[in-house]
Protein backbone atom coordinates (compact mmCIF):
# COMPACT_ATOMS: atom_id res chain seq x y z
CA UNK A 1 0.00 0.00 0.00
CA UNK A 2 1.36 3.42 -0.84
CA UNK A 3 2.56 5.82 1.84
CA UNK A 4 -0.09 7.78 3.34
CA UNK A 5 1.74 11.00 2.65
CA UNK A 6 1.98 10.01 -0.96
CA UNK A 7 -1.60 9.21 -1.27
CA UNK A 8 -2.75 12.77 -0.06
CA UNK A 9 0.49 14.62 -2.19
CA UNK A 10 -0.99 12.33 -5.34
CA UNK A 11 -4.91 13.60 -5.00
CA UNK A 12 -4.16 16.89 -4.25
CA UNK A 13 -1.35 17.51 -6.91
CA UNK A 14 -2.45 14.85 -9.78
CA UNK A 15 -5.78 16.19 -10.82
CA UNK A 16 -4.56 19.61 -11.91
CA UNK A 17 -2.37 17.51 -14.41
CA UNK A 18 -5.71 15.55 -15.85
CA UNK A 19 -4.80 12.77 -13.83
CA UNK A 20 -8.70 12.15 -12.34
CA UNK A 21 -7.38 7.93 -11.68
CA UNK A 22 -5.99 9.28 -8.50
CA UNK A 23 -9.70 9.98 -6.89
CA UNK A 24 -10.94 6.71 -7.99
CA UNK A 25 -7.85 5.26 -6.74
CA UNK A 26 -7.28 7.23 -3.46
CA UNK A 27 -10.55 9.16 -2.49
CA UNK A 28 -12.99 6.53 -0.58
CA UNK A 29 -16.52 5.91 -1.43
CA UNK A 30 -17.62 7.94 1.50
CA UNK A 31 -14.92 11.14 0.94
CA UNK A 32 -16.21 14.21 2.40
CA UNK A 33 -14.18 17.40 1.90
CA UNK A 34 -14.49 20.56 4.14
CA UNK A 35 -13.29 23.46 2.03
CA UNK A 36 -13.27 27.20 3.99
CA UNK A 37 -14.71 28.46 0.75
CA UNK A 38 -17.03 26.24 0.40
CA UNK A 39 -20.71 26.60 2.70
CA UNK A 40 -21.42 22.94 2.03
CA UNK A 41 -18.82 19.95 1.83
CA UNK A 42 -17.73 18.06 -1.12
CA UNK A 43 -19.31 14.30 -0.84
CA UNK A 44 -18.25 11.11 -2.66
CA UNK A 45 -14.80 11.36 -5.16
CA UNK A 46 -17.45 12.78 -7.83
CA UNK A 47 -18.40 16.38 -5.24
CA UNK A 48 -14.04 16.22 -4.98
CA UNK A 49 -13.90 16.02 -8.72
CA UNK A 50 -16.61 18.65 -9.78
CA UNK A 51 -14.63 21.00 -7.04
CA UNK A 52 -11.41 20.52 -8.78
CA UNK A 53 -13.24 20.46 -12.25
CA UNK A 54 -14.52 24.37 -11.06
CA UNK A 55 -10.96 26.22 -10.22
CA UNK A 56 -9.26 23.95 -13.00
CA UNK A 57 -11.64 25.60 -15.23
CA UNK A 58 -11.15 29.16 -14.01
CA UNK A 59 -7.00 27.93 -13.85
CA UNK A 60 -6.73 25.63 -16.75
CA UNK A 61 -2.58 25.92 -16.66
CA UNK A 62 -2.80 25.44 -12.69
CA UNK A 63 -0.93 23.52 -10.95
CA UNK A 64 -0.49 22.86 -6.72
CA UNK A 65 2.59 21.75 -5.16
CA UNK A 66 2.98 20.31 -1.94
CA UNK A 67 5.29 22.04 0.77
CA UNK A 68 5.53 19.86 3.66
CA UNK A 69 3.30 17.18 5.43
CA UNK A 70 3.18 15.92 8.68
CA UNK A 71 1.50 12.51 9.71
CA UNK A 72 0.28 10.95 13.00
CA UNK A 73 -1.58 7.86 13.23
CA UNK A 74 -4.67 7.89 10.46
CA UNK A 75 -4.29 11.66 9.54
CA UNK A 76 -1.44 13.80 7.23
CA UNK A 77 -1.34 17.67 7.45
CA UNK A 78 0.20 18.79 4.27
CA UNK A 79 1.24 22.39 3.34
CA UNK A 80 0.37 23.69 -0.62
CA UNK A 81 0.93 26.32 -2.59
CA UNK A 82 -0.92 26.73 -5.76
CA UNK A 83 -0.13 28.71 -9.18
CA UNK A 84 -2.06 29.65 -12.17
CA UNK A 85 -3.47 32.17 -14.70
CA UNK A 86 -6.79 33.38 -14.02
CA UNK A 87 -8.29 32.78 -17.71
CA UNK A 88 -11.72 31.28 -16.99
CA UNK A 89 -14.52 32.65 -14.55
CA UNK A 90 -14.47 32.40 -11.12
CA UNK A 91 -17.04 33.35 -8.34
CA UNK A 92 -18.56 35.97 -11.11
CA UNK A 93 -15.18 37.49 -11.31
CA UNK A 94 -14.62 37.47 -15.41
CA UNK A 95 -10.84 36.16 -16.64
CA UNK A 96 -8.23 38.68 -16.08
CA UNK A 97 -5.25 37.04 -17.87
CA UNK A 98 -3.48 37.45 -14.39
CA UNK A 99 -1.14 34.60 -12.43
CA UNK A 100 -2.18 34.15 -8.89
CA UNK A 101 -0.56 32.26 -5.97
CA UNK A 102 -2.17 30.91 -3.05
CA UNK A 103 -1.37 28.66 0.10
CA UNK A 104 -3.19 26.21 1.99
CA UNK A 105 -3.53 23.36 4.62
CA UNK A 106 -5.34 20.31 4.25
CA UNK A 107 -5.56 17.77 6.94
CA UNK A 108 -6.64 14.44 5.55
CA UNK A 109 -7.97 11.36 7.41
CA UNK A 110 -7.06 8.36 6.01
CA UNK A 111 -9.35 4.60 6.14
CA UNK A 112 -7.96 1.22 4.78
CA UNK A 113 -5.20 3.13 1.86
CA UNK A 114 -7.87 5.95 1.35
CA UNK A 115 -9.01 9.55 2.20
CA UNK A 116 -12.02 9.57 3.70
CA UNK A 117 -12.33 13.02 5.27
CA UNK A 118 -10.57 16.31 4.90
CA UNK A 119 -10.31 20.20 6.07
CA UNK A 120 -8.92 22.30 3.82
CA UNK A 121 -8.42 26.25 4.96
CA UNK A 122 -6.72 28.35 2.01
CA UNK A 123 -6.14 32.14 1.30
CA UNK A 124 -9.30 32.59 -0.44
CA UNK A 125 -9.19 36.83 0.23
CA UNK A 126 -5.30 36.49 -1.43
CA UNK A 127 -6.66 35.29 -4.41
CA UNK A 128 -9.42 37.40 -4.58
CA UNK A 129 -7.18 40.18 -4.10
CA UNK A 130 -4.74 38.79 -6.65
CA UNK A 131 -7.06 38.78 -9.24
CA UNK A 132 -8.21 42.57 -8.51
CA UNK A 133 -12.09 42.06 -6.55
CA UNK A 134 -10.94 43.01 -3.36
CA UNK A 135 -8.60 46.10 -3.29
CA UNK A 136 -5.07 45.73 -2.79
CA UNK A 137 -3.70 47.99 0.56
CA UNK A 138 -2.40 51.70 0.05
CA UNK A 139 1.33 51.30 1.10
CA UNK A 140 2.27 53.80 2.83
CA UNK B 1 -15.55 51.44 13.35
CA UNK B 2 -11.91 51.78 12.78
CA UNK B 3 -9.89 54.58 10.47
CA UNK B 4 -11.19 54.75 6.56
CA UNK B 5 -9.22 51.63 4.55
CA UNK B 6 -8.69 49.47 7.78
CA UNK B 7 -10.76 46.88 6.70
CA UNK B 8 -8.19 46.65 3.48
CA UNK B 9 -4.57 46.35 6.17
CA UNK B 10 -6.08 42.42 6.38
CA UNK B 11 -6.18 42.43 2.02
CA UNK B 12 -2.63 41.91 2.10
CA UNK B 13 -1.16 39.28 0.03
CA UNK B 14 2.08 37.80 -0.25
CA UNK B 15 1.95 37.73 -4.28
CA UNK B 16 0.58 40.46 -6.74
CA UNK B 17 0.35 39.81 -10.12
CA UNK B 18 2.29 42.18 -12.21
CA UNK B 19 0.40 45.00 -14.06
CA UNK B 20 2.61 44.58 -17.50
CA UNK B 21 2.46 40.97 -17.84
CA UNK B 22 0.36 39.16 -15.24
CA UNK B 23 2.99 36.90 -14.09
CA UNK B 24 2.68 36.11 -10.15
CA UNK B 25 5.55 37.90 -8.43
CA UNK B 26 6.22 37.48 -4.76
CA UNK B 27 6.01 40.78 -2.32
CA UNK B 28 9.58 40.64 -1.34
CA UNK B 29 10.57 39.99 -5.56
CA UNK B 30 9.00 42.84 -6.64
CA UNK B 31 12.07 44.81 -6.89
CA UNK B 32 13.62 42.63 -9.18
CA UNK B 33 11.06 41.51 -11.46
CA UNK B 34 11.51 41.20 -15.16
CA UNK B 35 8.91 40.97 -17.29
CA UNK B 36 8.83 38.28 -19.98
CA UNK B 37 8.37 39.99 -23.17
CA UNK B 38 6.26 36.95 -24.34
CA UNK B 39 4.31 36.91 -21.35
CA UNK B 40 3.85 40.10 -21.61
CA UNK B 41 2.74 40.27 -25.46
CA UNK B 42 0.27 37.45 -24.44
CA UNK B 43 -1.08 39.47 -21.28
CA UNK B 44 -1.96 41.99 -23.50
CA UNK B 45 -3.91 39.96 -26.54
CA UNK B 46 -5.66 38.49 -23.46
CA UNK B 47 -6.82 41.66 -22.49
CA UNK B 48 -7.96 43.40 -25.71
CA UNK B 49 -9.28 39.68 -26.91
CA UNK B 50 -12.59 40.86 -26.88
CA UNK B 51 -11.60 43.92 -29.27
CA UNK B 52 -9.48 41.75 -30.94
CA UNK B 53 -12.86 39.09 -31.69
CA UNK B 54 -14.84 42.22 -32.07
CA UNK B 55 -12.72 43.25 -35.21
CA UNK B 56 -13.23 40.36 -37.14
CA UNK B 57 -16.98 40.62 -36.77
CA UNK B 58 -17.00 44.05 -37.51
CA UNK B 59 -14.87 43.52 -40.78
CA UNK B 60 -17.00 41.19 -41.56
CA UNK B 61 -20.17 43.33 -41.23
CA UNK B 62 -18.44 46.23 -43.37
CA UNK B 63 -17.64 43.67 -46.24
CA UNK B 64 -21.50 42.49 -46.17
CA UNK B 65 -22.94 46.35 -46.50
CA UNK B 66 -23.63 48.23 -49.50
CA UNK B 67 -20.42 50.46 -49.10
CA UNK B 68 -18.31 46.93 -48.54
CA UNK B 69 -19.74 45.30 -51.22
CA UNK B 70 -18.71 48.60 -53.25
CA UNK B 71 -15.44 48.78 -52.35
CA UNK B 72 -14.70 45.13 -53.07
CA UNK B 73 -15.86 45.71 -56.21
CA UNK B 74 -13.75 48.73 -56.72
CA UNK B 75 -10.58 46.74 -55.51
CA UNK B 76 -11.06 44.00 -57.83
CA UNK B 77 -11.79 46.22 -60.94
CA UNK B 78 -8.55 48.18 -59.34
CA UNK B 79 -6.52 45.16 -59.46
CA UNK B 80 -7.34 43.72 -63.49
CA UNK B 81 -7.02 47.16 -64.66
CA UNK B 82 -3.42 47.57 -63.22
CA UNK B 83 -1.11 47.71 -66.07
CA UNK B 84 1.11 44.39 -66.75
CA UNK B 85 4.87 44.95 -66.26
ZN1 LIG C 1 6.00 41.52 -15.43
Amino acid sequence: MADAKMIVKRLIEEPWKGNWDVIDEYAAPGYVGHDSAEPEPHRGPAGLRANFEKYIAAFPDGRITVDDQVAEGNKVATRWTGRGTHTGEIAGIAPTGKEVTVTGFTISRLEGGRVAEEWTTWDTLGMLVQLGAIPEPAHA
Amino acid sequence: MGEPGMSSAFAHSHHMPCAECGASVAADQQGDHVCDPERRLEYRLFLLRDEVAGFDEGLRGYLDSAQGRFAQWLAARDRRSEPRS
